[in-house]
C-alpha cells in the first residue's frame, strides 16, 4: 500500500469497490481526491466535508449506501446509459 | 436432487452399540438426513471472534455445505449471514475475508448492511411502493452463540442453548484459553484447507481415536523423537472419554502430571520460552501457572465439527457423502508472542503443505472411504475397550487412551439425532 501523497495515491479496495485516494494540494488547502478505479469518477473531500462525514450518524451513512440514492437512480435509457 | 430419507427404524438397525453399518459412510440418503437432522439442527462451530477484530471485518465460513458470512458491524456486534443475495440467489462474498461498510451483490447491485439488512437496490422505479425492503435482508442463521470467543450457529429456531449443547466440553475450552496469560486464544495465523474424498464422520471419529497414532503417525514420531507415541500406548495414563452430546476427548492430563514437567506436552522446556513462562506466572501465580503448564492443552472433538488438537484448531466441513474439507489453523495465545512463534512452526511441521501428521490421516480417510464400499463384511467394529470401560467421577464413560469409548459415544449421539430422540 502506498503512503498518502500527491504523487503516490493509496488504493483502498475490497471485493465490492476500488478507489484511489490522493492528498490534493492544488487548492489553497489540502483535500482528498477520491477516484473510483472502475469508472474514473472523481470527487474531492475537504477537511470540513471529512469532518462532517466523521460526525454523520450511522443511519445516515447507511442511507448513503443505498445504490439508488445517488448513483443508479433511474432506469437505464433506451441506449443502455445510466447515471 | 435429494435422496429419499431413511426412517428412524433404519438407523436403529444400522447403528448398534458396538458396530456400525458401512453404508452410513457411503449412502447419499444418509448424508442428506445428516444435513437435515444434525448439521442444520444442532449448534455448529462457525468461527472465532478474533478473526473479525475490527468493525466492518468479515470472514466467509460454513455450516456444512452452507456458506456463511461472519461479520462485525460498525457497532461491534457479530452476525452470521447466509452468503446468498436475497434477490436472485447470487453469492455475495467471494473473498475469504475483508473489511467493508456494506455488502453489494455483483449481479444486480443489491446492497446490504454488514448486519444483513437490505439498504437498497438500483433503479427503484422497477419496484412498487409495497416492496417490503425490511423483509428482503440476507438470510440469517437463526441462533448464534459465543463461548470464549468461539462462535457457533444453529439453524434450529428453538432448542437447547449453546451452553447446554457444549455441556462438559466447556471445561476443556476453559482449559484451552487459560494457556494464554490474558485468558484469550486468537485464531489469526491463517488457515490451511485440506480436502479429502472421505465421509465427514471418518474425520470426527479419527480425531479422538487413540488406537491409530502408533501406526499411522509412526514416521513423524520417529523423525521428531516425539513423546506422543507413549501417550497413545497401553502404558499411557491418558483417558479416552465420552463427554455426552457427541463430544469426546482424550484427557492427557494424568499422563503429563506423571511426567511432572512444565511444557512436556509441547515437547519443550521452560528455558526455551522464558517470556511466556514469566507472563504465565505473573498472570496466574507460580503454583497455578506450573499446574497449567504441566497439564497442557486439551484434545477434544466438539461435536460435530470443532476439533481442538492441543496446538491447532481443526474445523470439519462436509460437502458431500464422500467429500470433506478440514480447515486448520495454529492455536495462538493472546499475550504470548514467543509461544506463538513455536506454535506456528509446530503446526507447519504437522499440518502444513509439507507436514506429516494431517497428510498421514488424510491418506487413511481416503483409504477408509474406498474400503467401506466393499460388500463384505458390511459392518465396522467398535468393540475395543468395552471390557474395561468405566464410569468416571463425573458420570462420563471412560476408557484407556487406545479404546473406542469415544467412537461409541459419537455414534450414540448420531443415532439419537438421526432417530430424533434428542433435541437439537
Amino acid at each position: 500500500m502506498c503512503g498518502l501523497g500527491e504523487e503516490a495515491g493509496a488504493v483502498i479496495e475490497n471485493e465490492f469497490a476500488s478507489v484511489t485516494v490522493v492528498i490534493d494540494e492544488r487548492g489553497h488547502d489540502r483535500r482528498l481526491r477520491v477516484v473510483d478505479n472502475h469508472t474514473g469518477r472523481t470527487a474531492y473531500f475537504d477537511a470540513l466535508l471529512l469532518e462532517t462525514l466523521a460526525w454523520t450518524p450511522e443511519a445516515e451513512l447507511r442511507g448513503l449506501l443505498d445504490p439508488a440514492r445517488h448513483r443508479w437512480t433511474v432506469d437505464p435509457g433506451p441506449d443502455g446509459t445510466t447515471r | 436432487m435429494t435422496a429419499p430419507a431413511l426412517d428412524r427404524e433404519a438407523y436403529r438397525r444400522l447403528i448398534e452399540d458396538d458396530r456400525v453399518h458401512g453404508s452410513l459412510y457411503t449412502d447419499p440418503a444418509v448424508f442428506d438426513d445428516e444435513l437435515t437432522r444434525i448439521w442444520y439442527r444442532t449448534w455448529v462451530y462457525v468461527g472465532h471472534e478474533s478473526e473479525i477484530p475490527q468493525p466492518g471485518d468479515y470472514v466467509v465460513k460454513s455450516i456444512g455445505p452452507q456458506s456463511i458470512i461472519m461479520s462485525r458491524d460498525r457497532q461491534g456486534a457479530v452476525h452470521l449471514l447466509l452468503n446468498r443475495c436475497s434477490h436472485r440467489g447470487n453469492q455475495i462474498c467471494e473473498a475469504a475475508r475483508g473489511n467493508t461498510g456494506a455488502l453489494r451483490c455483483h449481479y444486480h447491485g443489491w446492497t446490504f448492511g454488514t448486519d444483513g439488512a437490505l439498504l437498497g437496490y438500483p433503479f427503484r422505479q422497477g419496484y412498487g411502493p409495497d416492496t417490503p425492503k425490511s423483509a428482503l435482508g440476507l438470510g440469517r442463521v437463526p441462533r448464534m452463540g459465543s463461548y470464549q470467543g468461539f462462535v457457533f450457529g444453529s439453524f434450529a429456531h428453538a432448542g437447547p442453548s449453546l451452553l447446554e449443547h457444549l455441556g462438559a466440553a466447556r471445561e476443556a475450552i476453559d482449559r484451552l484459553v487459560r494457556l494464554s496469560p490474558l485468558g484469550r486464544v486468537e485464531l489469526t495465523a491463517g488457515w490451511l484447507h485440506h480436502e479429502v474424498r472421505a465421509n465427514w464422520k471418518m474425520l470426527v471419529e479419527n480425531e479422538t481415536d487413540g488406537y491409530h497414532p502408533q501406526f499411522v503417525h509412526s514416521s513423524i514420531f520417529e523423525v521428531g523423537e516425539s513423546h506422543v507415541a507413549e501417550v497413545y500406548s497401553e502404558r499411557s495414563a491418558a483417558t479416552a472419554r465420552d463427554l455426552g452430546g457427541g463430544h469426546t476427548e482424550h484427557d492427557l492430563r494424568a499422563h503429563f502430571r506423571r511426567m511432572d514437567r512444565p511444557l512436556a506436552w509441547f515437547g519443550t522446556t521452560e528455558d526455551r520460552l522464558p517470556d511466556y513462562c514469566r507472563a504465565m506466572r505473573e498472570a496466574y501465580g507460580a503454583e497455578k501457572a506450573r499446574e497449567i503448564l504441566v497439564e497442557g492443552s486439551p484434545h477434544i472433538m466438539v461435536f460435530p465439527n470443532l476439533f481442538i488438537a492441543e496446538i491447532q484448531i481443526f474445523v470439519i466441513q462436509p460437502l458431500a457423502v464422500d467429500r470433506t474439507v478440514q480447515h486448520v489453523t495454529p492455536l495462538q495465545l493472546a499475550g504470548a508472542p514467543d509461544m506463538n512463534r513455536r506454535l506456528l512452526h509446530q503446526a507447519s511441521g504437522s499440518v502444513g503443505p509439507a507436514g506429516f501428521l494431517l497428510a498421514d490421516d488424510s491418506e487413511m480417510y481416503e483409504r477408509n472411504q474406498r474400503g467401506v464400499v466393499a460388500r463384505e463384511p458390511e459392518w465396522l467394529i467398535l468393540r475395543r475397550g468395552l471390557n474395561r470401560e468405566r464410569v468416571d467421577a463425573d458420570g462420563h464413560l471412560a476408557g484407556a487412551a487406545t479404546d473406542e469409548t469415544t467412537q461409541r459415544g459419537i455414534w450414540r449421539h448420531i443415532r439419537a439425532m438421526l432417530t430424533e430422540e434428542v433435541p437439537a
